[in-house]
């Protein structure tokens, strides 16, 4: 070693923040997307609140008083779509939080190819083979409206997805010599999943996790939509869609477009977030 | 005691219904501070060996004994321990080490295992003294195995096999990924460690010329069977198994200046997919008689502590084309 020879100075986050978003902008577009709906939903000025309706103004096209129009009941739609990201956007977050704790728990423990764990992937199978929705919506509407019952909607269709992704992955990774280099070094089974597979695993959950939010976002909607987890005047996208589902023949598309465009939006960011999460890992 | 024996271990394996027989009835010592190699091309079984030896596959047939305890009779948790004194290092670095873990937490690993009430600070100084002694510095500790030279990465596998004292290491083609100038330096490394500890090596590699500087005793593995075994000069020197012949004869002549007759062997290493009934190189064999497939050939000795599994093999060196110059 030279005595000249210096470690580099760090980078400042913010360097590195933009060197990230340059190298790969759909991790930037995404995330960033993503980021300003919630911060919006919480934090910005709305113009109307979006939980008290104003009974002089029904049903009331696009305007420069009320950007999105307003719906029936004289809600103001911009205000509703804002603030609904609130609940949809927090249940999404949380549903897919869940399903992953779900799939590292039970997909790491299987990820061996033993007959007890072939047999649960077999189950596993039977279930998924069912449409998980109409479950969820039945099970929901059984168990009650409450709002956690919507989180476990997404868990029973997306928990299954990560628990074969997460074993699927770590059977892969088994397979590697740093694996029987760990086992040649006394590691109990416990200390190989947990320090070994699981880390690496990690990238492939990132990218499961955005797609999973995408999809939970749409099963939010659609439970919304169909009345399970909603307590009016609670703004959210599915329940305005199908209050403005009427209009749209009658001429009030804004009602139900306007959620319609922001259950999208939140869908397209967080597909560019993980396509940008899926070349990152191709990168490195 | 020797630190590793095997008496008449077997493998067979099953892969997609077909038996594969990988190791056919070998018997191997190592005795304390000694390195013996074990040669075979791919396929010869000689990778399973290695496993068996390190307890991670137990054989179908036969003993594989460790300091004198039978591996197959201990618990997982004695084998466990006993991994502490039984170690090894592989062919690949890169791939035998975890891409997500600092290169120091690596070298660490043995020691939260094996030494759990180690505190923080001596378990440090450990591992930098390690890496020191395996030529890095502290200052690798912070960084990933892919930021690191393939040389580099086979230190830090040779680092972490050794740092808790182990009694064997088994040495699975340890250079054989490197390139040639590193691989002088990594076998130095390997020399002068071993001097050191007082360890026993387990040398496995299909390279004779890797071999011959570093090993004490050779055992040429053919169709999991070793055909030849006996004192590094003698076998390298003298060979006598058609087999070793015609491996040294193809080392020899890439040698240059040195002219040599090729030893021919017909046709490839056939897939170990029966069991040898008869002589492993029965039907390659440039010296073969009729006896040589009326049942498996046995090992004899042929010269102090020189075996070989040869009818013939006294009388291979007229019978072969030898190595005049031409």
């Amino acid at each position: 070693m030279s005595e000249t020879t210096k470690a580099p100075a760090r980078p400042s986050v913010a360097h590195s923040v933009w060197r990230a978003v340059r190298g790969n902008p759909g991790i930037a577009i995404g995330g960033g997307m993503l980021l300003a709906m919630l911060l919006a939903a919480f934090f910005a000025p709305l113009p109307y609140d979006p939980i008290t309706p104003d009974p002089t103004s029904v049903q009331q096209a696009p305007s420069g008083a009320h950007v999105f129009g307003t719906d029936a009941n004289g809600f103001d739609v911009f205000s509703r779509v804002v603030a609904a990201g609130r609940s949809d956007l927090v249940l999404a977050l949380l549903g897919t939080l869940v399903s992953l704790v779900v799939g590292l728990l039970i997909g790491l423990p299987l990820s061996t190819k033993s007959r007890y764990s072939e047999g649960f992937m077999r189950a596993l199978d039977a279930f998924q083979s069912f449409p998980l929705i109409v479950l969820s919506v039945t099970i929901v509407s059984l168990t009650g409206n409450a709002i956690q019952n919507i989180v476990y909607a997404i868990v029973i269709i997306n928990g299954p997805r990560f628990i074969r992704l997460i074993r699927g992955e770590a059977l892969a990774i088994r397979d590697g010599r740093f694996i029987e280099a760990a086992v040649a070094t006394g590691a109990r089974p416990r200390r190989i999943v947990f320090r070994h597979i699981m880390p690496n695993v990690v990238d492939v959950c990132l990218v499961q996790c955005s797609l999973t939010a995408a999809n939970a976002v749409i099963v939010i909607a659609a439970l919304n939509f169909l009345g399970i987890g909603v307590s009016p005047p609670d703004p959210t996208w599915g329940s305005m869609v199908q209050v403005g589902a009427q209009g749209i023949s009658t001429g009030q598309w804004w009602v139900a477009i306007w959620p319609g465009v922001a259950i999208f939006v939140a869908i397209a960011s967080l597909n560019v977030l993980a396509n940008g999460i899926q070349r990152r890992m191709e990168g490195s | 005691m020797s630190v590793l024996e095997l008496s008449d271990v077997r493998h067979v394996f099953r892969r997609g219904g077909k038996e594969v027989f990988a190791v056919n009835g070998v018997s191997l010592t190592v005795e304390q501070g000694e390195t013996v190699a074990v040669i075979g091309e791919s396929g010869s079984g000689k990778s399973t060996l290695g496993r068996i030896a390190l307890g991670l596959i137990t054989p179908t047939g036969g003993e594989a004994r460790f300091d004198g305890a039978a591996l197959s009779a201990l618990s997982k948790a004695d084998m466990r321990a006993a991994r502490a004194r039984l170690q090894v290092v592989f062919q690949e670095p890169y791939e035998s080490l975890n891409p997500r873990i600092k290169v120091g937490d690596i070298v660490a690993e043995p020691l939260i295992i094996h030494q759990p009430g180690l505190s923080r600070a001596q378990r440090r100084d450990r591992v930098v003294a390690m890496l020191e002694r395996v030529g890095l510095s502290a200052e690798h500790a912070d960084r990933l195995p892919r930021h690191l030279s393939g040389g580099q990465q086979q230190r830090i596998g040779i680092a972490r096999a050794i740092i808790t004292g182990p009694r064997l290491v088994v040495l699975d083609e340890p250079t054989s990924s490197l390139d040639v100038s590193v691989r002088a330096r990594v076998l130095d490394l390997l020399r002068d460690l071993q001097r050191e500890e007082g360890m026993s090596y387990l040398f496995i590699s299909h390279d004779l010329a890797t071999v011959g500087t570093i090993s004490d005793r050779v055992a040429v593995m053919y169709l999991g069977q070793i055909v030849e075994q006996g004192p590094t000069a003698e076998v390298l020197g003298n060979p006598r198994h058609p087999y070793t012949k015609a491996l040294l004869s193809a080392t020899l002549s890439a040698v240059v200046g040195e002219r040599q007759e090729h030893i021919p062997l017909r046709g490839e290493i056939p897939n170990p997919t029966r069991e040898p009934r008869v002589c492993v190189l029965s039907g390659r064999c440039p010296i073969e008689v009729a006896e040589c497939s009326t049942g498996p050939i046995a090992a004899r000795l042929v010269a102090d502590r020189h075996e070989v599994a040869c009818l013939r093999a006294e009388r291979s060196d007229e019978l072969l084309p030898t190595g005049e110059p031409g």
